[in-house]
């Protein structure tokens, strides 16, 4: 009995860190195509809706530049502000991302392509992150498939478990130009024994809508609804995205 | 599972279907020619967009879900399709004034 109690500590405490980690942070969701010549100024942000409050109200907020170096690479530099539920918004990483186009858009059935970014963390105590994610999209008709599938592996001296598996993806109805509206699913699979149940993992699913206003401002917007265990009731993503050409 | 991502990779270089003969569309005097290009239903293709001007543009279309800097003097290569009947918009998204039309059918 006595030395039943560890062990049932252990599960406490693992339970109740498990249940106070942050929530999964909602994504943009990247196509596999880049367009030479381009830089853009980005802002996305995210947060969760839950009732309960050690859930509600997770932020993360990113300021992100782009080039489009060639046809097929994109590089990116960001810096990232993070909200745990009842505290303060704080400066959490500065992230460099690259992203890499293998063919011409539509010129094989699946078009195809690679993201890899490290996040720096700002904090000591808190891991870098290294992030790798295989970008897919389809075109059927007027409809856009954009599958996002990969990992997170905190790397360095403060590296714990992992790698952390995600899967996101869109459907938009290319409607035109200005508004066009989809679903998003995105899910963290999280890492390890969490993969072989569904409820320890977050799933999101939702509407979305995405568009161009004014030409060269691009704008994703998207609630998504938790279905595990794991997710929040709710969760909202936003993104803005000026662009211009050198 | 092990499988999976060859199965994505294959699918990557798994062509549509055999292109159809080249189109060429042509930019110049911030003009498309021709106005109306007319390309052959359910087919892939394979359009090359020539800019014959002294400055870059950009071939943009939200109905074909393509965008593509084309330099100056310069030309680009869209595959396209395959494309269900019906009219599909674009233009340059430096001089969106700069309007054209392809017509599938």
């Amino acid at each position: 009995m006595r030395s039943s109690s560890p062990v049932i500590f252990c599960a406490s405490l693992c339970a109740s860190m498990i249940s106070s980690l942050p929530a999964f942070a909602l994504d943009e969701i990247y196509s596999p195509n880049v367009v030479a010549g381009e830089i853009s100024a980005e802002y996305s942000g995210s947060r969760t809706f839950d009732n309960r409050t050690d859930k509600n109200n997770a932020q993360e907020h990113e300021i992100a530049f782009e080039y489009g170096v060639n046809n097929h690479w994109l590089t990116a530099a960001s810096g990232g502000f993070t909200k745990e539920p009842q505290q303060e918004v704080q400066f959490d990483y500065l992230e460099l991302q690259n992203r890499f186009q293998f063919f011409e858009q539509g010129q094989y059935w699946l078009d195809s392509g690679l993201l890899v970014a490290f996040d720096k963390a700002v904090h000591h105590a808190n891991a870098n992150t290294l992030e790798v994610k295989l970008l897919l999209q389809k075109d059927i008709g007027r409809f856009t498939n954009t599958a996002n599938i990969g990992f997170d592996q905190t790397v360095g001296k403060n590296a714990a478990g992992g790698p952390d598996y995600v899967f996101l993806w869109s459907t938009r109805y290319r409607y035109n130009e200005l508004a066009q509206p989809g679903f998003e699913i995105q899910s963290d699979l999280g890492a390890g024994a969490a993969l072989q149940h569904f409820n320890q993992q977050a799933h999101y699913a939702g509407p979305a809508l995405y568009g161009s206003l004014f030409g060269p401002l691009h704008y994703e917007v998207a609630y998504l609804f938790g279905v595990s265990g794991a997710a929040t009731q709710g969760a909202a993503r936003a993104l803005l995205e000026y662009e211009m050409h050198f | 599972m092990k499988k999976f991502p060859f199965l994505v990779f294959a699918l990557t270089l798994l062509p549509a279907a055999a292109y159809a003969d080249d189109y060429v569309l042509t930019l110049k005097d911030h003009q498309f020619s021709p106005a109306e290009l007319v390309l052959p239903a359910n087919q892939k293709v394979k359009m090359t967009v020539k800019n014959q001007q002294a400055t870059p543009a950009e071939f943009e279309s939200a109905d074909l879900n393509r965008e593509k800097v084309v330099g100056a003097n310069d030309e680009v290569t869209v595959f396209l399709g395959p494309l269900d009947p019906g009219t599909y918009g674009y233009f340059d998204d430096l001089h969106r004034e700069t309007t054209g039309k392809i017509t599938v059918k």
